[in-house]
C-alpha cells in the first residue's frame, strides 16, 4: 500500500492498483483444465508483443484520469478530485479473459476498505466493455473495466 | 393542483439556464477527445504490423471542431482503402526504412522474378470506428447527465 498524497495523486493511485492486481491476479484456470498465467501487468500495451501468442494474457492498468469537482460537501476549504482508472485484459482465449477481468474486479472490490483508509472514497465499478481483434493467426479478446472513485484534499487558498 | 413558484425558484432556474449550455458544451468537447482516443486505441490494435511504425503513427490531434485521428504513414491509406493487385519489385522501399525484400524475408514470402505479388489489404480505421460508434450514445448520455447535475 502506498500513501496517497495530493502532490502525487495520479502516481500513488496507479501504484496502489498495480500492487493489488499484481499480487492478486496471477492466474486463472479454464474449463479445459488449462491454467493461464498472467504474463505482464503494465501501464501501456506492449506493442512489440501484439502478435506473440505466448505473451498473453496481458493486463494493462492505464494512468488514472483526474478532474476536480466543486468543494466537498460541508466544507469550504476542501476540494474533491474525481478519479477514473481503466483496466484492460488482453488474452488469446475468451474464457480466461473473462475470468481475469472478474479476478481484477474482485481484487479491487475486496480492497475497498483499504482504499478508503488511504483516502479513496466511493470506489465503484463504472462500466465494462469488450472487444475482439483478429491478428493474423490469433484472435485477441479484450475486456475493459472502468473504476471510479473520489479523493478529498485541502486545496491551496487563493484569497 | 397548485404550483407555487417563488422568487428563489426563479433565481435558481435563471442560474441553471445560464450554466447548462456552458457545462454541456464543455462535456461534449471532452467527449469528442475521448471518442477520438477510443478510435485511436482500437485502430492501433487493428493496424497491420511489421515494424510497428504504422500503428505508432496513429495520433489524436486537436482541431477547431474537436479532435482528429490522423494516420501519419502514407502507406496507411492503401491498407485502409485497398489497391489494385500488382507486383512490387524487391528493391522498393516499404516506407518504413526497409525494402520489400526485407519484408518478404521476414514473412517467408518467396520472391518471383525479384518481385512479390500483393493483393490483400487490411482496413484498421473503419473497423475501429464501427467498434466505437455503439459506445458513443452511452458516453454522451453519461456526460450530459453529469453536466445537468453540475448545473
Amino acid at each position: 500500500m502506498v500513501d496517497i498524497k495530493k502532490a502525487t495523486l495520479s502516481s500513488n493511485v496507479w501504484e496502489n492498483f498495480y500492487d493489488r492486481i499484481k499480487a492478486q491476479v496471477t492466474s486463472v484456470s479454464n474449463s479445459d483444465c488449462t491454467i493461464r498465467n498472467v504474463q505482464t501487468v503494465t501501464s501501456s500495451f506492449p506493442d512489440q508483443e501484439i502478435d506473440n501468442k505466448d505473451a498473453y494474457p496481458i493486463i494493462v492498468i492505464e494512468t488514472p484520469t483526474i478532474s476536480w469537482d466543486g468543494p466537498a460537501t460541508f466544507s469550504l476549504t476542501k476540494k474533491k478530485a474525481l478519479i477514473s482508472i481503466n483496466i484492460e485484459v488482453f488474452d488469446s482465449k475468451s474464457e480466461s479473459a473473462e475470468k481475469l477481468l472478474d479476478s481484477v474486479n474482485n481484487a479491487i472490490e475486496t480492497y475497498r476498505n483499504d482504499l478508503k483508509d488511504l483516502g479513496l472514497r466511493f470506489v465503484k465499478l463504472d462500466s465494462t466493455d469488450s472487444d475482439e481483434v483478429f491478428r493474423g493467426k490469433i484472435k485477441v479478446h479484450i475486456r475493459r473495466v472502468t473504476w471510479t472513485m473520489e479523493f478529498v484534499f485541502t486545496a491551496t487558498r487563493t484569497y | 393542483m397548485i404550483i407555487t413558484v417563488n422568487q428563489s425558484d426563479s433565481r435558481r432556474y435563471r442560474r441553471f439556464s445560464i450554466k447548462l449550455p456552458k457545462n454541456v458544451e464543455e462535456a461534449l468537447k471532452k467527449d469528442t477527445t475521448n471518442i477520438s482516443k477510443m478510435i485511436q486505441k482500437s485502430a492501433k490494435l487493428r493496424a497491420p504490423r511489421w515494424t510497428g511504425k504504422l500503428a505508432e503513427s496513429i495520433k489524436v490531434k486537436p482541431s477547431t471542431k474537436g479532435s482528429v485521428v490522423e494516420v501519419g504513414m502514407p502507406y496507411g491509406m492503401y491498407q485502409e482503402f485497398g489497391f489494385r493487385p500488382h507486383f512490387v519489385q524487391a528493391f522498393r522501399s516499404t516506407g518504413s526504412g526497409f525494402v520489400v525484400a526485407d519484408w518478404a524475408a521476414a514473412h517467408g514470402v518467396q520472391l518471383a522474378k525479384n518481385s512479390i505479388f500483393v493483393s490483400k489489404h487490411r482496413p484498421f480505421i473503419k473497423p475501429a470506428v464501427d467498434n466505437t460508434i455503439p459506445k458513443i450514445s452511452d458516453l454522451l448520455s453519461k456526460s450530459i447527465a453529469q453536466a445537468i447535475k453540475k448545473s
